[in-house]
């Protein structure tokens, strides 16, 4: 196949790019386009065009997806020809480039020029670009030139075999290698072993409790009989340590009772007694007698205290008037202050009355001072004339205020008149709100008919396919909602009729079946019975025994009656003699006979099994018969049955199930029928609604003068106008309300104004009048201004504020000189009474005298009063103490007749006596007492007894050896408890947990998980076998014609510095391709030669590869994307060449961006192999030209 | 009278799940102790329907058993029905006969509990019930002869109960113990047969008497798939009333078949998977599900699957993990899906392609593929661990019917890693 023609109509970078391809035998078609230009987008398009541009393309950036197209014009080996147009899409998509709007090509019109080959194959094997020749090159450096593999790579165009390879052997080395630790199987076996000896631990064997279990019993004994032990040891040990303890105090109690004999009959004081009080009472006693003595000179003695009482004397009248004195003393100081002020203040209240005065003759000198009063104003009077001065302006300017206002309201009111007159008469817009209100609670009706309309539709078209579908009744639906059909219930009752017949007839047949297995059977016994031998039977017997009688009738016959009938015997014994014959004939009847009675058992069951066989024969005709009867009732039912179905037009009615079946159907399309007639009376009653709305609203715009609907106005049209026209009503009645009220507001305005006109001017004369008057009385001319009023104001105010003060100041000059009087009145009269000789001295000089001789006699009074307290005092304490020394006396008395001595000097001594016979007989309670609790339950005398003969240091001996001994004890059972409570605590432990079994199943997971591993492992290395076997047979069968014909391409490709290629073996003695270095110097391996002679290699043998691909099959074009990147010159040339060879056999195409290539190949190849094309989508051109030469 | 009993057998006490490979976050602890889980449902079973007895048809422990945890926590479910007033009549299977646990099971019964003797027939009188079982426990692991001939025949007017671990009728694929006949247990005249031994429920003989295998209590692996439980007898006035299959198990297995066909990624695949899983949980009847998964269908993903297959399981079991916590385990998945292209196409084709993949379709002598690598393949195999238990253990390399079920998958996946490398244009 070739290509003829290419037009990227509408693809990547392009629009409308025509390729002229159809020049030379195939031809060399190099396509230059520079970078950007679009190369590899073309390059996809020429894919597209044959085999489908693929969902996900990227070169929609110009042309969107559904616009994608390219066009093309290609020629297969018979020379047939097609053009196309190719769309993006699933299916059809393939256009007639004449036709493009008459529909696609079939899906396979291109397979007659694609031999065969899909797009996968097409770009593996007839594509090659720069990348996959590096990767070619690299894959071959890594299977380090092994034959089959490298022959193989090119043969699949792929450079991917020993990457698959690698992944292989990559992920089964993951799962497992020898000598690696770390592999995933390697781990799966180290906690598979782990996990078992986790299960071993955790496993409890049975001996190891019943080990337990004994140990236990065992501790528990040794446990109870060291405590026996423990015990005793326990208990002697404590009567030694008691013993021990009791001797010191058996010891003490001996002393003890020897003192108390010693003592005899020493008194011992009673409790009551108290040695305190005796100390006590001895010294007060001495106290007294010393201080007594004392007292009593310092009472009388010639400086006591009486004598000084005596030397004192107080006066009396002084004291009494003691409150007066003080007062009069303290006023004196504010009697000097007011005589001093008293000067100061009559010159102040002079020099206001001369100030006065003045002023007063500035105002109106004619006015005597005296009368001054008379210009005093009232303070409201003021207030009014300032007041009024205020108010002056206000009332001045009012009236010209007021015929301004009324001009402007005069010029809007008749600006409003005329807009009134301006606007359209009236209309009512509210008929066609009510109108339009009702018809939009109806919705959208228009919707709802067509939703209707369209249910309608489909539930006809439901019922009609239903219809269809019933089966076995055909008709209109008109005459199907007419028909009548039997009961589901009669149905049901034929159905189970049916049944019943079947299940009898079913019987029939299974009692036939056994019926006749039972005959077989019985025929099948008597034939075992019969072959097993001879049965014998009563008509035997009775036969056999006819026949001997028979013969003892001859013999008979022959012996007493001499009468042979020779035919007879003839006939009986035939040649034997008559009497053998006879013997036989009784033995036999005998035998018969005996076998009759010795196997009686053969002889009933063949008489049972023939009777059974018979009675069978029997039933089975009996069957036959009942079958027959069946099959007719059965028949009669059936036309019942028909019957049924013949008034529905039914002839042939199927099965009751079945025909319950088709009734389900029938119902359903009943139902169906039935909604299709209900929708359609919803259609209607819409329709209906849908007038009726049009035609109010009509009505409602012809009352308010607009034009009527027209009939291309849709209801909703209609219904907006409606709308449109009720909101301009509104606006202009709205407007018509605005101006009528401003109008009768300016009306209301104007009648105001005039009445206020005429009240300013009253106004104004009024304040005139009162104003002329006040101005008068103040003295000032009528027409006086406010300021004229207020300074003649502030002139009247300011002299009364002067002669106010004055007179406030006389009347403190007065007060004063009344208090000085009185002062001096009082010091008269007190001295008068107290102190006669001071009466005549001025009152300050009387009155400090006075307080003078007040301090003396407080004085001599308050010294007075000390030395009388002194007195009292010392006498009671003379009397306390003589009343002590009688008392204390007394109380020792009575302590000497307790102790029984005669003097308190002998008290001590008893007391001391005393004191010890107590000590004693106490601290022998105590010792007894400790005894009796040592000696629990001995008694004293006992416990001294068995004291006696004891020594203290042998005790503490055998005390410290029983210790010893009991502590050894101790440390035993707490040994043997802990052993206990150890075994316990295992044996608890055993509690029936799972741990075990749970690492059992644990340990089978890992295992589970191991084989799954290994599973792959196994199917890993073996797929790698595989492989390499096929890579082998590959290289076996392919080696010698394709290297060879490679060997050829890689000398020109190389200008000959190698001079071809051969095998030869690696150190594993595997075939490897190496290159002959020109002129016999050599070979060089694959990983030897330098990246660019790889690519060589590479390119060598897919060449090599496609020439024989191309003996074989339908050719195909060659695509080349720009290989010769870093070939340089000459290896370029060289390439081209064989590039142009190969056009020979079929179209190769050379996509390139480099312009010196183009130049290379314009040098090197002839005119009638090469076409470059430019590739140029700019300009929406492309230059195609043959080379020029 | 009325009264119930329940009849039990193979419970196979603390034996593992077998065959769930472990994966991260595989929901180990709900699953753990599944057997001893579902004991205790048994032993709630008999206290909620206040049975007057339970019947053990042996195999009461694994024959691996060999932790005496085992018995210890099976005497305090005894104890349990001892102190609901049940009690237990046991006799030893085969497993049990094997058991090590023979000697620790005596050590541990209480007094609720009758256990048959083995040397011969034995018969326990229940008076208030009027009732007569009869047993013979297995003195050994093999048994072959038919213990029921010696078994006596029916007392008249009681109800007979006749207590045997066998494989009665000879049924295949069971080690063939005990053999006995229906006939031979139709002629004891008893009014049932308690069983054991066959671990799929079965109705052996319907009334009169009845012939009954419960079935074990908990599947184990995947070839004892189902539901499992006990069966509740229900006893009127003499007479067997009714006989009901009551289910005991904590984890149900189940093959999970899913079509893949038309799913165009591997991602896709998954979903189906998760969804098929979902449709068998809710036949599970809220039960845990350990599940085999079968993948197969024609979908444009097998060559993905079948090339990263240890990636896209795992991603499997994360969504699964993911989608139903702790309720799913899967115990396998097989991928046997096929590809959506057409390899036939490009295997006839006559280029280099065509010829590897006929050669790869061809290549039936697997044995000279063996011989290149059979010498790693053994070492491989002669390290690994085995367990006798293991469902579908290792590959036998002398199996000619498991390699050529290898030599599938390795056809699938040399196919797969070709196609998938294999250059588009």
């Amino acid at each position: 196949m070739r290509f003829l023609d290419l037009n990227f109509i509408a693809f990547g970078p392009f629009t409308n790019i025509a390729l002229d391809l159809s020049r030379g035998q195939h031809g060399l078609h190099v396509i230059y386009g520079p970078n950007e230009a679009g190369k590899s987008a073309a390059l996809r398009a020429m894919h597209a065009a044959l085999f489908g541009i693929p969902g996900q393309t990227i070169d929609n950036f110009v042309h969107e997806y559904s616009k994608l197209r390219i066009g093309a014009r290609i020629q297969n080996g018979k020379g047939e020809e097609v053009s196309f147009v190719r769309r993006k899409g699933n299916t059809a998509t393939l256009l007639n480039p004449d036709n493009p709007q008459g529909g696609a090509y079939p899906d396979d019109i291109l397979d007659a020029y694609l031999a065969n080959v899909d797009s996968e194959t097409f770009g593996r094997v007839y594509g090659i670009g720069y990348e996959e020749l590096t990767r070619g090159g690299m894959e071959l450096k890594a299977m380090r030139g092994l034959v089959g593999e490298s022959l193989f790579a090119a043969g699949l165009g792929i450079a991917g075999l020993s990457k698959t390879l690698e992944t292989l052997d990559d992920e089964a080395r993951e799962l497992y290698a020898p000598r690696r630790t770390t592999s995933t199987i390697r781990k799966y076996i180290k906690d598979h072993k782990q996990v078992l000896q986790e299960k071993r631990k955790a496993e409890v064997p049975t001996s190891r409790w019943e080990e337990l279990q004994r140990s236990i019993r065992k501790a528990q004994a040794q446990r109870d009989e060291l405590a026996g032990r423990l015990k005793s040891s326990r208990a002697e040990s404590g009567r030694l340590d008691r013993l021990r303890q009791a001797l010191p105090r058996v010891a003490e109690r001996g002393q003890i009772l020897a003192k108390l004999g010693e003592l005899g009959d020493v008194v011992a004081l009673p409790s009551s007694y108290s040695p305190k009080t005796r100390l006590a009472c001895q010294a007060e006693l001495q106290h007294a007698a010393q201080r007594a003595p004392r007292l009593r000179e310092e009472l009388q003695g010639e400086n006591g205290v009486r004598t000084r009482i005596v030397a004192i004397s107080v006066p009396d009248g002084v004291l009494e008037q003691a409150e007066l004195i003080t007062k009069l003393h303290e006023d004196l100081g504010s009697h000097l202050k007011a005589a001093k002020d008293q000067s100061e203040l009559r010159l102040k209240r002079d020099t206001l009355r001369a100030k006065a005065k003045v002023q007063l003759a500035e105002l109106k000198p004619e006015l005597p001072w005296d009368d001054v009063d008379s210009l005093r104003l009232a303070s409201d009077r003021k207030v009014a004339i300032q007041n009024m001065g205020n108010r002056e302006k206000a009332i001045r300017e009012r009236p010209a205020e007021l015929q301004r206002n009324e001009a402007n309201t005069r010029a809007k009111l008749s600006a409003n008149r005329f807009a009134l007159e301006e606007l359209d008469p009236p209309r009512e817009s509210v008929p066609l709100k009510r109108a339009l209100s009702r018809i939009q609670k109806d919705g959208d009706l228009d919707r709802q008919l067509g939703d209707a309309e369209r249910a309608l539709n489909a539930s006809l078209a439901d019922a009609e396919q239903r219809l269809d579908a019933l089966g076995l009744w055909k008709g209109s639906l008109a005459d199907f909602e007419r028909l009548v059909v039997p009961l589901r219930e009669t149905i049901d009752v034929f159905g189970r009729d049916f049944d019943s017949f079947d299940k009898q007839r079913d019987k029939l047949e299974d009692r036939e079946r056994q019926l006749r297995e039972e005959a077989d059977d019985s025929a099948k016994k008597i034939e075992t019975l019969q072959r097993a031998g001879e049965v014998p039977t009563e008509e035997q017997l009775s036969q056999t025994r006819e026949t001997r009688e028979m013969g003892w009738r001859l013999i008979r016959a022959d012996w007493l009656e001499n009468n042979v009938d020779n035919k007879a015997v003839r006939d009986f014994a035939g040649d034997e003699p008559l009497a053998d014959r006879y013997e036989e004939s009784v033995h036999r009847s005998d035998e018969v006979a005996d076998r009759l009675r010795r196997e009686a058992n053969r002889v009933a069951e063949l008489a049972q099994h023939e009777t059974n066989r018979v009675h069978c024969a029997e039933r089975l005709d009996a069957l036959a018969l009942e079958r027959e009867s069946l099959n007719e009732e059965r028949e009669a039912r059936n036309k019942d049955w028909r019957t049924q179905w013949a008034s529905s037009g039914i002839n042939r009615p199927l099965s009751p199930p079945e025909m319950r079946a088709w009734l389900d159907r029938f119902s359903e399309l009943k139902r169906v029928a039935e909604e299709a007639r209900a929708t359609r009376q919803g259609v209607e009653h819409l329709r209906t609604r849908v007038t009726a709305n049009r035609s109010e609203l009509a009505q409602c715009l012809a009352a308010a003068k607009e034009a009527e609907p027209t009939s291309d106005e849709t209801p909703a049209a209609v219904v907006d106008r409606c709308l449109d026209v009720v909101e301009r009503i509104d606006n202009a009645s709205r407007r018509r309300t605005e101006l009528e009220n401003a109008i009768a507001e300016s009306e209301g305005e104007l009648k105001k104004g005039a009445a206020e006109r005429s009240q300013a001017a009253e106004d104004l004369a009024a304040w005139e009048a009162r104003w002329s008057a006040h101005m008068r009385s103040l003295g000032c001319p009528a027409d006086a201004t406010a300021e004229d009023a207020n300074a003649r104001l502030a002139l009247i105010e300011n002299l009364f504020s002067n002669v106010d003060e004055a007179n406030r100041e006389d009347a403190r000059i007065n007060a004063i000189e009344a208090d000085a009087d009185q002062f001096r009145a009082e010091v008269e009269s007190l001295a008068t009474r107290v102190a006669p000789d001071l009466v005549g001295l001025p009152a300050a000089q009387a009155a400090a005298e006075l307080t003078a001789r007040l301090d003396e006699a407080r004085t001599a009074k308050v010294r007075l009063d000390h030395l009388q307290k002194e007195e009292a005092a010392k006498q009671e304490e003379l009397e306390d103490l003589e009343a002590a020394i009688r008392e204390r006396t007394e109380e020792l008395g009575s302590l000497c007749r307790v102790a029984r001595v005669d003097t308190h000097d002998m008290l001590e001594e008893a007391e001391k006596l005393s004191a010890e016979i107590t000590h004693l007989r106490s601290r022998l309670k105590e010792i007894d007492e400790e005894l009796l609790e040592l000696g629990q339950g001995m008694t004293i005398d006992e416990l001294v007894t068995d004291a006696q003969g004891q020594n203290a240091d042998d005790l503490a001996a055998r005390i410290q050896s029983i210790d010893d001994e009991l502590g050894d004890l101790e440390k035993g059972r707490d040994e043997v408890v802990g052993g206990i409570r150890e075994l316990e605590n295992e044996r608890d432990a055993i509690d029936g947990g799972s741990a075990a079994a749970e690492a059992d199943e644990k340990a089978l997971g890992v295992l589970a998980a191991m084989n799954e591993a290994a599973g792959r492992y196994i199917r890993l290395r073996l797929a790698a076998a595989v492989l390499r076997q096929r890579i082998e047979d590959h290289r076996t069968k392919t080696q010698d014609p394709l290297l060879s014909r490679a060997s050829d391409v890689f000398a020109k490709l190389t200008c000959a510095s190698f001079s071809g290629l051969r095998t030869d073996y690696d150190d594993n003695d595997q075939p490897v391709i190496v290159g002959n270095r020109a002129g016999g110097s050599g070979s060089l391996g694959v990983e030897a030669m330098s990246d660019g002679t790889r690519d060589q290699l590479y390119l060598s043998l897919r060449l090599a590869y496609l020439e024989k691909l191309l003996d074989r099959e339908e050719a195909m074009p060659f695509i080349v994307d720009d290989i010769l990147v870093n070939f340089d010159d000459p290896r370029a040339q060289a390439t081209l060449q064989i590039l142009s060879g190969l056009s020979r056999r079929t179209q190769v195409v050379f996509f390139t961006h480099h312009r010196h290539l183009v130049k290379i190949a314009r040098d090197t190849l002839p005119t009638d192999h090469l076409f470059v094309h430019d590739l140029v989508p700019s300009d929406h051109t492309v230059k195609s030209e043959a080379k020029e030469h | 009278m009325t009264f119930r009993f329940l009849h039990v057998a193979d419970i196979h006490l603390d034996s593992p799940l077998l065959n769930l490979t472990r994966y991260e976050d595989a929901p180990t602890d709900a699953f753990r102790g599944a057997t001893r889980q579902a004991l205790d449902n048994l032993v709630q079973l008999a206290i909620e329907e206040e049975v007057q007895f339970v019947l053990i048809a042996g195999d009461l422990y694994d024959g691996d058993c060999r932790d005496f945890n085992t018995p210890r926590w099976l005497r305090n479910r005894m104890e349990e029905l001892k102190a609901a007033g049940a009690r237990l009549f046991i006799i030893q299977g085969n497993h049990d006969a094997q058991s090590r646990m023979k000697r620790a099971f005596r050590l541990q019964l209480p007094d609720n509990v009758h256990l048959f003797t083995t040397n011969k027939p034995e018969t326990v009188s229940i008076e208030e019930l009027q009732v007569a079982v009869h047993g013979q426990g297995f003195a050994t692991a093999s048994v072959t002869e038919d213990l029921s001939a010696d078994y006596p025949t029916s007392r008249r007017g009681w109800l007979n109960i006749g207590l045997l671990h066998t494989n009665c009728g000879a049924v295949e694929g069971h080690d063939n113990y005990a053999p006995s006949t229906i006939e031979g247990l139709l002629a004891k005249g008893y009014d049932y047969w308690a069983l054991g031994h066959i671990h799929k429920r079965q109705l052996v003989h319907e009334s009169d008497p009845w012939i009954v295998y419960p079935g074990n209590i908990q599947g184990r692996h995947i070839n004892e798939e189902g539901q499992k439980g006990c069966t509740l007898v229900t006893v009127e006035d003499g007479r067997i009333s009714s006989v009901a299959h009551r289910e005991l198990d904590v984890v149900r297995w189940m093959r999970c078949h899913v079509d893949a066909s038309g799913c165009a990624e591997p991602g896709e695949v998954l979903t189906s998977v998760v969804d098929a899983i979902e449709d068998s949980l809710a036949r599970a009847e809220g039960r845990m599900l350990a599940v085999r998964l079968q993948v197969t269908g024609s979908t444009a993903a097998h060559f993905h699957l079948c090339s990263y297959a240890a990636h896209w399981q795992e991603q499997l079991l994360h969504d699964i993990v993911d989608r139903f916590d702790d309720k799913v385990w899967v115990e396998k998945t097989e991928f046997h899906t096929r590809a959506a292209v057409d390899v036939n196409a490009l295997t006839s084709r006559d280029d280099a392609l065509g010829e590897l993949l006929r050669g790869i379709r061809d290549s039936d002598n697997i044995e000279a593929t063996l011989r290149e690598v059979r010498g790693d393949l053994e070492e491989i195999l002669k390290i690994l661990p085995t367990d006798p238990r293991s469902v579908d253990a290792r590959i036998d390399l002398d199996d000619p019917d498991q390699l050529a079920t290898v030599l599938a998958d390795v056809k699938d996946i040399l196919v797969a890693q070709l196609l998938q490398s294999g250059g588009a244009p």
